[in-house]
């Protein structure tokens, strides 16, 4: 959208993103989520820690994600990649969260994603990853990004289960 | 006919789907109405009609806005801020607008937006108003700065999100007049007010339909008029009609911003 625009913006992402950290770093995500720069030289790369939510299959996991702001941030929105991948319906099997809330506005994977929220500029890296916690609650069969992943959870619920406490634990090392 | 009347401000707003749209200037440089004319001169009788139509009434020019989705905030922006720079009182001008978007800030909290970020939007808007009221008259605005200031990727961009939010804002606390036009674009989808405005008016890139234009002409007070450059047969004209297809939102009576469709 705003493709040739990028280096005038940068200095505005760096802005808004130390404001976006100053501010989750006092508040943060109910001690679920911590996230801020890898590096004060680059407050374009994010990494976060996710806690797995208490009664998901998720719980007691602790999952890294990568996020990564375009330079014309907050126009158009970050990505969110979990590394190591994570199984869930809406996780690409390479780690890409594909959520509605960080898809621009023309970008419309599923076509017919119709009413559904969109990234503008007065989301959030909180209210982002909020929505990434939630997913976590109640995974969207209806759009997802792993099929495999989506048909087991629709099809064989307690399957699923397994496979994710049982990739919870191999993460852990236990 | 004068060149250009202060009130009488036209811009011509580019269709989407363009090629490379990006290469062009966000907010172009005032281009005479018969450059627009030459691109329609082996097209429709009836364009070339209006625009010749157009013309006449003393629409002589245009500013053209870039097709990237965002025209309409940008196009409403130009012509809201030449109006105030050839107000024979632009000062007062200023003032009024800065009240009225300062009137339109505490319906936006109640929506539940983060008000500090929004904030980093508004002001590069507030500024601009409030350049017109400079005590040295040098540091006041020019047709000249104000379009440099539009083509400026960060400002443009800072003022067209502050316009969705003010747009979002109204169209949120007014759910009851705008309910019964709230559709997805595309699929024709009934949404509600929350729904509608998080996905077809926050988003930069959205294009802005019916209702975001009226919801914007309201909330700041002024009436758009939008001709729409359609291949329709509108009369002769010679009965004294208008000879285009005129698409207004709110207060009309009291010299509306004028925009062009194509």
């Amino acid at each position: 959208m705003f493709a040739n625009n990028t280096r005038a913006q940068s200095s505005t992402a760096a802005r808004r993103l130390m404001k976006e950290y100053r501010d989750l770093t006092a508040d943060p995500l109910q001690d679920m989520i911590t996230a801020g720069p890898i590096s004060e030289d680059n407050m374009l790369e994010w990494e976060a820690l996710v806690q797995g939510p208490e009664g998901t299959p998720y719980e007691g996991g602790i999952f890294a994600a990568k996020l990564r702001f375009p330079s014309d941030y907050p126009l158009n929105p970050f990505k969110m990649t979990f590394d190591p991948p994570l199984l869930h319906p809406n996780i690409y099997p390479n780690g890409d969260v594909c959520i509605s809330i960080l898809h621009a506005p023309g970008d419309d994977p599923m076509r017919y994603e119709t009413a559904s929220e969109r990234w503008s500029p007065v989301q959030s890296v909180r209210s982002v990853l909020l929505s990434v916690l939630s997913l976590m609650h109640a995974p969207n069969s209806d759009s997802p990004a792993d099929v495999e992943c989506a048909k087991l959870y629709r099809d064989d619920k307690p399957e699923f289960e397994r496979r994710v406490r049982a990739q919870v634990k191999s993460l852990l090392g236990i | 006919m004068s060149t250009l009347t202060d009130q009488e401000i036209m811009k011509l707003v580019e269709g989407m789907g363009q090629e490379d749209v990006t290469n062009k200037p966000l907010i172009s440089a005032p281009v005479p109405l018969l450059v627009i004319r030459e691109e329609y001169q082996n097209g429709s009788v009836q364009v070339l009609k209006k625009l010749d139509w157009l013309q006449e009434q003393g629409w002589d020019q245009v500013w053209r806005a870039r097709g990237d989705g965002d025209c309409f905030y940008r196009s409403f922006t130009i012509a809201y801020l030449l109006r105030i720079l050839h107000d024979a009182y632009s000062a007062t001008a200023a003032d009024q607008a800065l009240e009225t978007v300062s009137k339109a800030m505490p319906s936006m909290k109640s929506c539940g937006f983060d008000m500090e970020l929004a904030q980093d939007f508004i002001d590069p808007f507030l500024d601009i108003l409030r350049s017109f009221k400079a005590k040295d008259t040098a540091d006041r605005p020019s047709e000249y700065s104000l379009i440099q200031l539009l083509q400026d990727p960060e400002r443009s961009n800072s003022i067209v999100v502050a316009l969705r939010l003010v747009t979002s804002a109204y169209i949120r606390t007014h759910a009851d007049q705008f309910a019964p036009f709230l559709f997805h674009p595309i699929t024709f989808e009934q949404l509600d007010e929350n729904e509608f405005c998080r996905s077809e008016v926050e988003p930069c890139g959205k294009e802005a339909d019916q209702v975001q234009i009226t919801a914007l002409s309201e909330a700041l007070d002024v009436g758009v008029r939008i001709a729409y450059l359609d291949r329709s047969d509108v009369g002769a004209g010679g009965d004294g009609g208008d000879v285009i297809n005129w698409v207004e939102s709110g207060k009309v009576g009291e010299r509306p911003l004028t925009l062009l469709y194509r």
